[in-house]
Parts: C-alpha cells; sequence; structure tokens
C-alpha cells in the first residue's frame, strides 16, 4: 500500500497556506498540515511527524529560522527535510541559508502548478 | 603682327604699346609674349584691347605682362587716356626705381673698389666714368682735374663714339671767370644743368662757343671735393641732342660725385700708407744691411764702408763725415762719391749749412731740398760742385757731445727727403758710436805711452797674470827688473823659477791668499840670470769675472833693492849698536859694582891708614881722580839708563840669582799697584797668579841661562785683580860669565787678552748659533765660514774659504745675486732680504739673509757679513697655509652661506665670496674694516649684540635667527652661528659667523604652520573621528570628536592600546589582524568595525585608515579618519529590514494572487467550486492587500519627500470625526464596538482629509486591538497655554483616542511610529495592517505642526494623542 505523503505548512499567512494546501492535496493528494506560526509548526511537527515541511521565513514571533533550529534541535523532528519558503530571490540573500541543513529552497512567489514538481525534486520523491 | 613688327618695337622702343587681341595669325597675347622673349624684358608697357568680356582672359593677359586690359566695347577716350597714363605712369615709376637700383650699386661699386688697396686711381676714374655713362645713356662722360693754378684738364673719359674724344686735347676755357667764386660755388656742390645750349641765355656766348667747340649740345655736371676742397668735376655732355636732365639724374650724379671724392681720398690714403710701408721696409733693409754690413768693421774701414754704403741707398754724389776737432775746425775723415774715396776734401763748419749742422740737436736732420746752390752762394763746395741738395746731421757721443757730422751732397734735387733723413739718423747713430770709439781708442794708446814712459822713469813696472792660460804679462821696466829679454815670453813658471830658493814658499803662499781676495803685498827676492839678487816688492790683486770667478792677478812691481841694502846696513848698525849698549851696560854694571866694594874697601882702607895719611895720599889723590873719572861716566850712564827705565812705558823686572827682586821700575810697580818697596827683595813669584805659579816656576828653574821666548803670565795686583803681561826674559851675566840674574821685561797685554777672550767668546758665539755667519770682500770670496754655514750648507769651512759665495746660488739666480744682494750694500749699511740658496747636495734651502758691511775710514767696504737662518720650513709652512689658505677660500666661495669674521673691535677682517657679494662688494678684501653699519641689512629686532656676548664669553651661539630689512625694502631671514675665533694661544680674537638665508624656509613655516593650524581646525573640528596608533597599535593621538562620541579623555585614550581598550573583546583580535594587515600591506583602506564608549555604547565606525612612514618608508602606524554610522547603519538596517519586509509583504499577497490564479488558469481547481470560489476570494483579498500596502507605501514616501502637501483649510473637528467615523464604521460593527464621540467641535486649520485619515487609522488601530464589544473614546479640546513674554506657544486642539485594548509596552510607545514598527508583526496580517499608519499619521501631524504620542498600560489599554494648531476657535455644540 502507498503510503500518502503527508507535509506540514508553516506560514502566517492564510491565504498562503489555503492555497497551498489546496494545490498538494489537487496535484499531489498528499496530506497536508497546517500551521500558522512557528512555535505552532514546532509542536505539530513533533506530534504529527510529517513527511516534509514547508517552512516560511519571515513570520512574527517566532520566524522561520529559530522554527527551523528548534526543529533540527529536536531528534524526533532532526531528519524530517524542510523546504525554506522565503521571498529573498538574490544569491546574497540566501547565502546564508547554504550552511543550514535544509532541503532546499523554494521562493515566492510560486506558481502552485510547479510548486509540487518543485517538491519533489527538492526531496526526490516521485 | 610679324617679325618685322616686332623688330621695330624693339628697335624703337615705344613707350607703350595698344595691342588689339584679336589679330589674324597671333594673338595679342601670344605676340606680347614673343617680345618679351625677344627684348628680354619681362614687363612691356602694353595695353590689350579687346572685345571679348572674358575675365579669365583678362587674367590671364595681366599674369602673362600685360599692363591693362580694355573692353573694346566699353573702352572710350577718357578711359583710354586714363589706363595709357596709369601704365605710363608706373613705367615711369619702374624706369626710376631701375634707375636708383643702378646708381645705387654704381656706388656701392665705388665704394668696394675705395677699399681695395690695390686699386689704382686710373682704373677706377675709368670705370666710374663708364659706368655713369651706361646709367645716364649719354654721349660722353668726363673727368675734369682742376690744376693748382686753377686751370684744368680731363684726365678721363668714357665716350660713346670715339669721335666725341676730349682726351689729349688742349682745352682751354678762356670764358672760365679768373677770380674764386666759382671755386666756392663748387666747393658748395653747385650742379650745372644744361639742356640746351642753344637755348637760355644762363650761360654767356663765349661759353656757348666753347661748348660747340667741343661739340657739346646739353651737360650735366657736379664738383668733386677732396679733402673739403675742390678737386674737379664729373661731367656728363649730350653732344648731338639737346636733353632734359631730370631731377634723379643730377641727384644721382651728385651722390657719386661724393663718393667719388671720397674713393679718391681713401686711395690717396692707400697709396700713401703703402708708400710708407715701403719706405719704412727700405729702412728696416738699411738697419739689417748696416749691421750686416759693418758687423766685421771696426776703425776707418768701418767708416768708409758706412758712408759708402749711404752714398748708395740715398743714391747722392757725396757723403761727407767729418770730425770736429773745435768749433771752427773740422777734420774729414772720409768722403766717398759714389763708391770712391776722396782725399782732400776740406769740410767748413763755419759756415752754413755745416755750421747749421754742428749747432743741431741729437737726430736733427739739416735738409735744404733743392736750392742749396742759391741759398749757399758763398759756400765754395756747394757753388764748385753745383750741389742742388744738402743734408747733414750732427754726430754725438756718448756723453751728448758733437763730435763730428754727416752730411749728403747732391747735384739734384732729392726726392724722398723722409727716407733720407731716416737713413741718415740711424747712420749717424752708428758713425757718432765709432767716431766716439775711435777717439777714445787714440787716447788710450797716448795713457798708455805716457804710462810706459812714467813707469820707465819710476822703475816700476807692472805685470798681469792669467789663471787660465797661466801667461804672465810684463811691462817693460819689469823686463829689466828681472833680467830677462823683452820678447820672451813669460809664464806664471818662469816667474816662480826666478824666485829666491827662500822666499819662493812664502811668495806662493801670499799669491794663493791674494787668490782668496787678500790684498797682495810682498818682498822677496829673486835672481837674476847672472846669478844677482835683486829686492823687489810687488803689490797686486787678484782678477774676477762676472761670475766671481778668480781669472788671474796684476799689479805692480819696483825694485827695491838698493832700499833694501840701505835698510840692512842700518839694520846691522842698530843691532851692532843695541850688542854695543848691551855689553856697556853689562860692563857698567859690574864696573859699579866693584866700585862700590871698592869703595867700602877703601873708607876702610881709609879709616885704618888715617894715621898714615902722608904715604897713601899721592896714590889716593891719583886713585880718587881715577875713581872720580870712572864714577862721573857711571853716574852719566846711570843717569841716562835711569831715565830710560823709569820712563820706559814697559815694565822692568830685575832678579838676583834667587828670583828676588833687586829692581823694579816704576811703571811695573804701577802695573801691580805696588809700591816699588813692596816689590823689592820678593820673589817674582809672589806677584803671579796661583796658577802661573808652577809653570813660571818650572820656566824658571830650567836653563836659565838661555833668553826665552816671551811668554803671557798672569800678574795678581795688590787689589787682587789680575794683570795680563808678556814677559820677556834675558838673563844677567857678568864678566866671569856667571848668571847673576835676569832682567825681565813685562809688557801690559790686559786689553789686549780682554781682546782676545771677547774675540774667543764671540768666536764661540759664531761657531754654536745655528745661523749661518759668512763673511765675504767686495768681490763675494769667502773669509770666514762658521759653524751655522757648515751645517745649512753642507760645506766645511776648508771648503768654502776662499770661493765664491755664488756657489750657494742656482744658475738662474745668479742674475739677482748681483742687484739683490750687493748692489744694495752699496747704498746702505744693512739690509735684508729673503731668497733661495743651493746647499752642496744640491737642495733648495730658503733663507732670510742679512747682510751688513765693514767699512774703513773712508767708507770702502772691507768685508761683507751676512747672516743666514734657514727659513725653508716657514716658507714651506707659508705654501701650506697658501694652499689652504686657497683651498679654505675655495670651499669658502662654494658655500651658499654668508661667512665672513670680524677682529675684536668687531670690524670685518674677511669674507666669502658669497658674503661680499651680497654686500655689492667686488672683492672679498673690500670687506676690510667694514662692520655691521656697512652690510645692506638691517636686524628688524633689537639686536642683542651676541658678538660681544661671543667674544666675553668664548662660547658660541647657534641659530640665530633674525629678520633684517635689506635696502631695497625686502625682508630677509637669515639664521646665524657665531662662534668665537682663536688665536695660537687660545684666546679669542675675533668672531666667526656663518648665515643661511632662510626667507624661504620661514616663508615655508608660516605656510606649515597655517597648513598645521587649518589641519589642527579640521582636526578639532570636524565631525569624524581621528585616531592616529602607532605600529603597535597604541594611541598617539585622538581628535575632540571621538572625546565627544566615546566619552573619554585624552589622557584615558593617549598610550593605551586601541584594541584592547576600545574594540568589543569579540572583535580585538580581527580587528587587530586588520591592523597588522594594514601595516604590512596597506590593505583594508576602508573598513567598518564598533568601537565601545566609555559608557559601553557600542558605536559603529566607518574608517579610512592611511599607513604612516617614516623617511625610510617603514611603517610607524597608522592615522585613521572615522565616521560614526551608527545612525547610519541603524538606518541602513532599518531600511534593509523595511525593504526585507515590504519585499515581503508584497510577495506575500502576490504569492496568493499567482498561485490562486496558477491553480485556476491551470484548471486544478474548478472556479465555479467552493475551493474555486475560495481561492478566489483569497487572490482578492491579496490584490487589497496589496493595493492599500502600495498606496500606504507611497503616501509615506510621498509625506517624506514632501511631495504631499497639505491642503489646509478650515476645519470643523466634527466633520473630521464624523468623516473617520464614517470609514470604521463597518469595522466597528463587525467588532461590535462602540465609539464614542465628543460633543463639542472646534475650528482648526489643516488639511481636513489628512486628518480624516489619521484619525481614521488611529480608529481602526483602536478597534483592532480592543476586545470584542469595547469601546473607543474619542476627544476634542483645546488647549490654549497661557501666552506670555517667555513662551511663543500657540493654541492647539487635542486629540485623543483611548481603547480597551492589550496596551503597548513603553519600549514600543515610541516605535511603533515607525515604519512597519508594530508591536508585534503578526498583527499586520491579522489585523490587516500594512505597519505603515502609524507611521503616516505622524507624517501627517508633524506635517501640520503638532505632535502624536501614546500612552498606554498593558492589558489596560492605550491611549493615542495628537494636537493640531488652531487659529481661531469657533466653539458649537455637535451630537455624534
Amino acid at each position: 500500500m502507498v503510503t500518502t505523503k503527508r507535509v506540514l505548512i508553516v506560514d502566517d499567512d492564510i491565504g498562503i497556506r489555503r492555497i497551498v494546501q489546496l494545490t498538494l492535496q489537487a496535484l499531489a493528494k498528499w496530506d497536508v498540515l497546517l500551521a500558522s506560526s512557528g512555535s505552532e509548526g514546532v509542536a505539530i511537527a513533533e506530534t504529527e511527524l510529517p513527511d516534509a515541511i514547508l517552512l516560511d521565513v519571515m513570520m512574527p514571533g517566532m520566524d522561520g529560522m529559530e522554527t527551523f533550529v528548534k526543529i533540527q534541535a529536536n531528534p524526533i523532528t532532526k531528519a524530517i527535510p524542510i523546504i525554506l519558503l522565503t521571498a529573498k530571490t538574490k544569491v546574497n540573500e540566501q547565502k546564508h541559508f547554504n550552511n543550514i541543513a535544509i532541503a532546499g529552497v523554494i521562493t515566492k512567489p510560486f506558481k502552485a502548478p510547479q510548486l509540487v514538481d518543485q517538491i519533489r525534486s527538492i526531496l526526490n520523491w516521485n | 603682327m610679324c617679325i618685322r613688327d616686332r623688330i621695330w618695337c624693339q628697335d624703337h622702343s615705344p613707350d607703350i604699346l595698344l595691342v588689339d587681341y584679336l589679330l589674324p595669325g597671333i594673338n595679342g597675347l601670344e605676340f606680347l609674349l614673343q617680345l618679351q622673349k625677344q627684348t628680354g624684358h619681362e614687363r612691356i608697357s602694353c595695353i590689350i584691347i579687346t572685345g571679348q568680356e572674358n575675365q579669365e582672359l583678362a587674367i590671364e593677359l595681366l599674369k602673362s605682362g600685360a599692363e591693362d586690359v580694355l573692353d573694346k566695347n566699353r573702352i572710350t577716350s577718357e578711359g583710354l587716356n586714363r589706363a595709357i597714363a596709369n601704365v605710363l605712369q608706373r613705367s615711369f615709376l619702374l624706369r626710376q626705381q631701375e634707375f636708383q637700383r643702378q646708381g645705387r650699386s654704381l656706388i656701392e661699386a665705388i665704394t668696394v673698389h675705395s677699399t681695395d688697396k690695390s686699386s689704382e686711381l686710373a682704373e677706377i676714374f675709368q670705370y666710374t666714368v663708364d659706368q655713369i655713362r651706361k646709367l645716364l645713356q649719354c654721349d660722353r662722360v668726363v673727368l675734369y682735374q682742376f690744376q693748382p693754378d686753377n686751370s684744368g684738364k680731363i684726365i678721363t673719359e668714357s665716350v660713346i663714339d670715339p669721335t666725341f674724344s676730349l682726351l689729349g686735347k688742349d682745352i682751354q676755357d678762356n670764358c672760365f671767370a679768373q677770380n674764386e667764386e666759382w671755386k666756392e660755388q663748387y666747393r658748395q656742390g653747385k650742379i650745372t644743368i644744361i639742356e640746351d645750349i642753344l637755348v637760355g641765355s644762363h650761360h654767356s656766348s663765349c661759353y656757348q662757343q666753347f661748348l660747340e667747340q667741343i661739340q657739346v649740345r646739353a651737360k650735366l655736371s657736379v664738383p668733386t671735393l677732396q679733402n673739403g676742397q675742390v678737386w674737379g668735376l664729373i661731367i656728363a655732355h649730350q653732344c648731338s641732342n639737346p636733353r632734359s636732365w631730370s631731377k634723379a639724374e643730377a641727384e644721382l650724379l651728385k651722390q657719386i660725385a661724393i663718393q667719388f671724392g671720397l674713393t679718391i681720398q681713401t686711395v690717396l690714403l692707400h697709396q700713401q700708407a703703402k708708400k710708407e710701408r715701403e719706405e719704412r721696409q727700405k729702412i728696416e733693409n738699411v738697419i739689417s744691411n748696416i749691421s750686416t754690413v759693418l758687423v766685421t768693421k771696426i776703425g776707418e774701414d768701418f767708416l768708409q764702408v758706412l758712408v759708402k754704403y749711404v752714398c748708395r741707398i740715398l743714391t747722392v754724389d757725396y757723403v761727407c763725415l767729418a770730425e770736429i776737432i773745435s768749433l771752427e775746425k773740422a777734420k774729414t775723415v772720409v768722403v766717398s762719391d759714389q763708391q770712391q774715396i776722396i782725399d782732400n776734401f776740406e769740410i767748413n763748419i763755419t759756415d752754413p749749412p755745416c755750421s747749421e749742422v754742428v749747432k743741431a740737436k741729437p737726430n736733427t736732420v739739416v735738409f735744404y731740398q733743392n736750392n742749396a746752390q742759391q741759398l749757399f752762394p758763398e759756400h765754395k763746395l756747394i757753388q764748385s760742385g753745383n750741389i742742388q741738395a744738402f743734408l747733414g746731421i750732427p754726430l754725438f757721443n756718448s756723453s751728448q757731445e758733437a763730435i763730428g757730422i754727416l752730411t749728403v751732397l747732391h747735384r739734384y734735387p732729392l726726392e724722398n727727403s723722409r727716407l733720407a733723413e731716416e737713413i741718415l739718423r740711424i747712420v749717424a747713430s752708428r758713425a757718432g758710436a765709432e767716431l766716439e770709439r775711435q777717439q777714445i781708442e787714440a787716447k788710450l794708446r797716448e795713457s798708455e805711452a805716457d804710462l810706459l814712459e812714467a813707469q820707465e822713469i819710476t822703475h816700476v813696472g807692472h805685470w798681469k797674470w792669467n789663471k787660465l792660460t797661466n801667461e804672465v804679462w810684463w811691462s817693460p821696466e819689469i823686463y829689466r827688473i828681472f833680467d830677462v829679454c823683452p820678447t820672451q815670453k813669460i809664464t806664471f813658471s818662469c816667474f816662480v823659477n826666478q824666485i829666491h830658493p827662500s822666499d819662493k814658499d812664502r811668495v806662493l803662499q801670499d799669491i794663493e791668499a791674494a787668490l782668496q781676495g787678500e790684498k797682495y803685498s810682498n818682498i822677496y827676492r829673486i835672481c837674476q840670470s847672472d846669478g844677482k839678487i835683486r829686492f823687489i816688492q810687488s803689490n797686486g790683486q787678484a782678477i774676477f769675472d762676472a761670475q766671481y770667478n778668480v781669472v788671474g792677478m796684476k799689479g805692480a812691481t819696483i825694485d827695491i833693492t838698493d832700499l833694501k841694502k840701505t835698510q840692512i846696513e842700518l839694520e846691522a848698525l842698530n843691532v851692532g849698536l843695541e850688542e854695543r849698549v848691551k855689553e856697556r851696560t853689562a860692563e857698567l854694571t859690574s864696573v859699579y859694582r866693584r866700585l862700590q866694594n871698592e869703595l867700602e874697601e877703601r873708607q876702610q882702607i881709609e879709616l885704618e891708614k888715617q894715621n898714615s895719611e902722608k904715604f897713601y895720599s899721592v896714590y889716593l889723590e891719583e886713585e880718587l881722580l881715577e875713581r872720580k873719572r870712572i864714577e862721573q861716566a857711571l853716574s852719566e850712564s846711570e843717569i841716562r839708563y835711569r831715565r830710560i827705565v823709569e820712563t820706559s812705558s814697559e815694565g822692568i823686572w830685575q832678579l838676583d840669582q834667587d828670583n828676588k827682586t833687586v829692581f823694579v821700575n816704576p811703571r811695573m810697580a804701577e802695573m801691580l799697584g805696588y809700591s816699588v818697596e813692596e816689590i823689592l827683595g820678593k820673589s817674582f813669584l809672589n806677584f803671579l797668579l796661583e796658577t802661573d805659579k808652577k809653570s813660571v816656576d818650572d820656566l824658571l828653574g830650567q836653563l836659565q841661562t838661555l833668553i826665552r821666548q816671551p811668554y803671557d803670565i798672569q800678574f795678581c795686583r795688590k787689589d787682587g785683580s789680575i794683570l795680563w803681561g808678556m814677559v820677556s826674559t834675558r838673563p844677567i851675566i857678568d864678566e866671569s860669565g856667571q848668571y847673576c840674574g835676569r832682567l825681565k821685561m813685562v809688557m801690559d797685554i790686559s786689553d789686549r787678552k780682554k781682546a782676545e777672550e771677547i774675540l774667543k767668546f764671540q768666536s764661540q758665539i759664531l761657531n754654536e748659533i745655528h745661523d749661518a755667519v759668512i763673511t765675504t770682500n767686495v768681490q763675494g770670496i769667502i773669509q770666514t765660514w762658521n759653524h751655522g754655514a757648515e751645517e745649512l750648507y753642507e760645506y766645511t769651512a776648508e771648503e768654502m774659504i776662499g770661493q765664491s759665495v755664488s756657489i750657494l746660488y742656482f744658475a738662474e739666480d745668479l742674475q739677482k745675486m748681483q742687484t739683490l744682494v750687493f748692489d744694495p750694500l752699496m747704498k746702505q749699511e744693512r739690509y735684508q732680504l729673503e731668497l733661495r740658496n743651493k746647499s752642496k747636495s744640491g737642495r733648495e734651502i730658503y733663507v732670510r739673509l742679512r747682510l751688513s758691511t765693514i767699512r774703513d775710514e773712508e767708507g770702502n767696504i772691507l768685508s761683507i757679513i751676512g747672516c743666514s737662518n734657514n727659513i725653508s720650513d716657514r716658507k714651506q709652512y707659508e705654501q701650506d697655509l697658501l694652499e689652504s689658505t686657497q683651498f679654505l677660500e675655495t670651499v669658502l666661495d662654494s658655500f651658499p652661506l654668508l661667512v665672513a669674521w670680524k677682529d675684536l673691535n668687531l670690524n670685518y677682517i674677511g669674507c666669502n665670496q658669497t658674503f661680499a657679494k651680497a654686500c655689492n662688494l667686488f672683492s672679498v678684501s673690500a670687506i676690510r674694516g667694514k662692520n655691521d653699519e656697512n652690510v645692506p641689512w638691517i636686524p628688524l629686532e633689537k639686536n642683542t649684540n651676541h658678538d660681544r656676548q661671543i667674544i666675553q664669553s668664548g662660547k658660541a651661539e647657534l641659530g640665530i635667527i633674525q629678520q633684517y630689512l635689506q635696502y631695497d625694502g625686502s625682508i630677509v631671514w637669515l639664521e646665524t652661528n657665531k662662534v668665537p675665533l682663536r688665536g695660537f694661544d687660545g684666546r679669542v680674537i675675533g668672531v666667526l659667523e656663518t648665515s643661511q638665508d632662510i626667507t624661504s624656509r620661514k616663508q615655508n613655516e608660516g605656510i606649515v604652520k597655517e597648513f598645521n593650524r587649518r589641519w589642527r581646525s579640521v582636526l578639532d573640528n570636524i565631525q569624524m573621528i581621528v585616531v592616529e596608533l602607532d605600529h603597535n597599535g597604541n594611541v598617539e593621538y585622538i581628535n575632540p570628536f571621538f572625546e565627544k562620541i566615546s566619552q573619554f579623555t585624552p589622557e584615558e585614550v593617549i598610550g593605551q592600546n586601541w584594541f584592547s581598550h576600545f574594540i568589543p573583546s569579540d572583535l580585538y583580535s580581527s580587528i587587530e589582524s586588520v591592523f597588522q594587515e594594514v601595516l604590512k600591506d596597506n590593505t583594508h583602506e576602508y573598513y567598518v568595525n564598533p568601537i565601545v564608549t566609555k559608557s559601553g555604547e557600542k558605536r559603529i565606525i566607518a574608517w579610512r585608515t592611511c599607513v604612516l612612514k617614516d623617511n625610510t618608508g617603514e611603517a610607524i602606524g597608522v592615522i585613521s579618519i572615522g565616521e560614526d554610522i551608527t545612525e547610519q547603519s541603524r538606518l541602513e538596517r532599518m531600511k534593509s529590514e523595511f525593504v526585507s519586509i515590504v519585499s515581503h509583504e508584497l510577495k506575500t499577497p502576490l504569492t496568493a494572487m499567482q498561485a490562486s490564479l496558477s491553480l485556476l488558469h491551470e484548471k486544478i481547481i474548478d472556479p465555479v467550486s467552493e475551493e474555486g470560489e475560495e481561492i478566489i476570494d483569497i487572490a482578492a483579498d491579496g490584490v487589497e492587500r496589496l493595493v492599500r500596502l502600495v498606496d500606504d507605501i507611497l503616501d509615506l514616501e510621498r509625506l517624506r519627500s514632501g511631495k504631499l502637501t497639505m491642503e489646509k483649510k478650515h476645519c470643523h473637528t466634527q466633520n473630521i470625526i464624523a468623516g473617520a467615523i464614517a470609514q470604521t464604521k463597518e469595522l466597528a460593527k463587525r467588532a461590535d464596538t462602540k465609539i464614542k464621540v465628543p460633543d463639542q467641535s472646534f475650528s482648526c486649520y489643516a488639511d481636513c482629509d489628512r486628518l480624516i485619515q489619521v484619525l481614521t487609522n488611529l480608529i481602526s488601530n483602536a478597534i483592532k486591538f480592543s476586545p470584542y464589544q469595547s469601546t473607543i473614546q474619542l476627544s476634542v479640546e483645546n488647549k490654549n497655554p497661557p501666552s506670555n513674554q517667555e513662551s511663543n506657544a500657540k493654541p492647539y486642539l487635542l486629540f485623543s483616542i483611548r481603547d480597551q485594548g492589550r496596551g503597548i509596552p513603553a519600549q514600543n510607545l515610541h516605535s511603533i511610529f515607525e515604519r512597519f514598527q508594530q508591536v508585534d508583526a503578526s498583527d499586520s496580517r491579522e489585523k490587516g495592517g500594512t505597519g505603515l499608519g502609524l507611521a503616516i499619521c505622524r507624517d501627517i501631524i508633524e506635517q501640520h505642526g503638532g505632535k502624536i504620542w501614546a500612552e498606554s498600560v498593558l492589558k489596560q489599554g492605550s491611549t493615542f494623542f495628537f494636537t493640531i494648531p488652531i487659529h481661531s476657535t469657533e466653539v458649537t455644540n455637535g451630537d455624534n
């Protein structure tokens, strides 16, 4: 039995959460978990252990980098691949991502139909 | 047009050609060109007439040489006339120009001829007339020269046709005025112009006929002057036709005449100079020839050759040389008739012209060139010989006495008088000298004859010995004395052989001494050939050559044989007499004793025989008579003896056998200071000095009977003084031959001894002193040579005595020796000089020679004393000193510094060239004697008189800097070093000062100072940090701004390590390593790092660093200028964050929009489905957010940049509130929030819409951040602060919006009004805010001149306030 993927989306913007959810569900039939803040995202990651996490960088309160550190620091959630969602498109803006163990970066804005392919490509999912 | 036409033109030379251009066969241009070619004239006065209106053709015609081109169609008579006139005028001017050019050329050519020394006048004349004729193009040009009698003749001509020639023809102008008026007119430059002799009345018919006679139709003449006098005329003739002479021609001829006159003068001068040169050459040849010809001639032969030579050179008939015997009589010495000597030629010096010659002064020539016969009708010789010319010159001897005359007589006038005079003068001096020589020779011969005669009479002969050839010359008397044949040649050996053997050595010694310079005076015997002995006395002296070498002797000799005989006899007589006296004395002495004894005996006998008187009376009487007689004789003898003894100037001392004194004469007693009685009976030895007693004692004991040679002995006077005496001793022998005592003669030689002692002492001194003391005789033969001389010159006394002092001189100095050394002594007693001598080894010695003389009573020099001391060292020192001085002067002069030195009186005694030049002196020596008042600069500051202080203290003063005012008004700075000058003894003798012009340095210092001041001002005032660190990172300098920023004081910073004290500890090492890299590689010119202030605050500083290096290029530290970019960084950071946030905020809704639309577009989601509608809402919402965000950002930007202006007008607060309520009604409704509004309404002056915007934002925030169903309170208050003089507060409205929300932390109360600064950023998403609202509100309120702020209590709520200024209050009641 093929288990469908479960992806956690952590983004403070409700619209983006909903769009991404609809996109992943419609195109990839993945299960989508939603978190509206970094702290919520950490909690859900610990409890749900998703297959991947789409993490917005700029969030109020615990921003994406703090959330990432917390998830990485937790041995339970450490192995979950994390894809950052960021509006920083320039190389020098993304350079600090190079030193952390993220799976990949998807820049905003993105086209929803290509989102699934990008995730698959980054995570090497079929 | 054809060749004929061209030939016609060529022959007739028309003034102008008018040529039609278009002609059959050849056009006008071609014709013109061919004519030009044929005539060779480039320009031909030609006017081309053409009917073609072709400008190009016209240009070509003009270029080809046509003077003008006329259009046939437009030609008029006036135009044609004008064109012709122009062409003619132009041609005339050209001709004029050409004429003048040719004239100038001719004048130049004449001038060139004048400078050509080889030019002859005739050539110049001919050339001139030829050229004038060509120039004027006339028929004839002549040169007419005036003669002294005012007549004239043509001397040169140039004619176009030989038939016009006047040369050689006798032309007499009888019409010419005989008075001198014409001369003056010509001298004034009168020009004569006759254009036609047949026309005009300004000349006489006579003159006209004259001119016709010489074929003159027209004439132009100008005078030529030479040396201001009229020389002649230059005349141009036109023979066949009349002619109009132009002004230019007359003027040109006048110029030529002037130059011609100068040329004549110049050429004549050249010729004269040439003639004089030839004459001078002749004279020089004469002098040379005379020397050559006469060099071997002497005597009459000489004079004969001389007169013959003069005859030949002057080519005259007679030359006569006569000797003046007396004023009235002259003896003809020699006369030459050409090359023959004439005898019996009598000359009369009492009549002129010879008398004139006799009376003339030296070198004066009496000269009658050509009229001697007329002038001297009485002179027989002149008349008989038909003599025309006479020259005569007196002959003088060296005493300027006239001793003869030299005369020249010639039958024809003498042309070249000057040459003759010169030759006579030259010859006269030689002739006079020769004549004088002959006269002197004659006198010498006469004297010689007289001398010989005198010698013969007096039997004195003289002799001469040539040491070099060994030959001896004797006068006849000596031959007679020596009894030698007069014809025999005598040598020195012959002479010596005739000297008596006993006297030979002595004579030779004396001769040797004489050769050394001593006087020779000797009496010796010679042996004649017959064996007879003759006594001769010979006196003489050495003969020296020019180099003071002895070359022989000369002297006189007299036969003194007879005299000697007489002397010998006399001596013999004297000896005999002395013997007899001695014998007689001894005899008398013994007789005296005997008589005394006898007397005693007789007395006894007498007593005994008194009784028998009678017996003995007869015997006694006879005995008494005998005794009386003997006694008488004895008494007389004794008296004489006593007289001799007592009056003798010598001491006489008689001793007995026991050496006891039996007699001393008074003189002896006087010499010893004793009385006679005190001496009698005492031993001779008692009166001697102790040291001499023994020797005398020995003498006394030895061979008493011998007569001793005199000896010197010291006596001891009574007073203890010493008496030197020369003692001669003779034994006294009685009749029996027994020794009975001694007789001593004592001569007082104390003075002599003293003198000897002195001499000895002086001699010792002489030998001990280091100076060389040399004495010579007048001829320079060395007589004494002391030890000092031996040391100095390395010659021994034996080597030098008798030698010439010239040995001590180098060959090249010998000449000077006489003039410098000996000659001055003739005039003065003492003299000293410095000169160079030569030692035996050839070494050069410089000596200071002090000379003095020893003279006899008549003042004749007997000896010359020279004292020399070696100054070679001093000379060397002087040379070294001179070189050092020159070197020092060179060094000093090459100094760019002013160097000068002063004496103790502060007067300058020397300086270098730089100083002298600065003082405008021509030489360094000119500074001597000047002082500071004479230098061209005055100190501006009060002079502290450094010089005096230096002299007194003896210490140098360096680096004295003073300003000076120069005479030209400029200021100069001088830095002077003054040091004391010291003498050898260390005493200060002056001041040496060296000065350097530091004006430019001072100026630079001023500039540097100003620069430093400005730099310091910059550093102190710049609003940037300036820090200087050493290579270790320690602080060396901070500027005031750093102090302000960091709150550290300089004392707390300077010297501290920058990195450890002022850099955050976590960055210490990295910043420090950057510093090292900067020091090493000068990298990191710009970098940014934080510093820590005293309060611990971190300030971000942007540094620009520069490495400081020393002279060798080594880094010694850094200086950094830092800009406090803390605020800037914060703002940058904020900006970066803002951009980041804005970017995020913009991209977020864009992401929602793009994703939504892509889902719909790709039909992944059905748009009409529920999800589709949701997606569309998300997209729409995103759009709204985006629009709001963009609007807010733009609003904010417009507000910040001032682009958004407030449209202020009177508003009512009621309306503003109502507008805001309307906009927030829906939101309030959703949140079920009540909004309470104020009742009062106020008026304000503001942009109502913007206030609504502010209030809307604040109300929206209050609603958003209040809980559900809360209440928001709005209020407006009219605030009217009390106005007073101290505050300018204006009335304002205070708006307040109070909510019941969660409150705002105190630390955020200010920052919430910044862009994107929210208490919680999530609020912007949830609440729909952009984060810019409050920032926009602040800007709007601040642009109204109001303030906005917030007050809050957490969990209770916040109140936002803002104020708006009002202009008036209008209070109304209003409801919400």
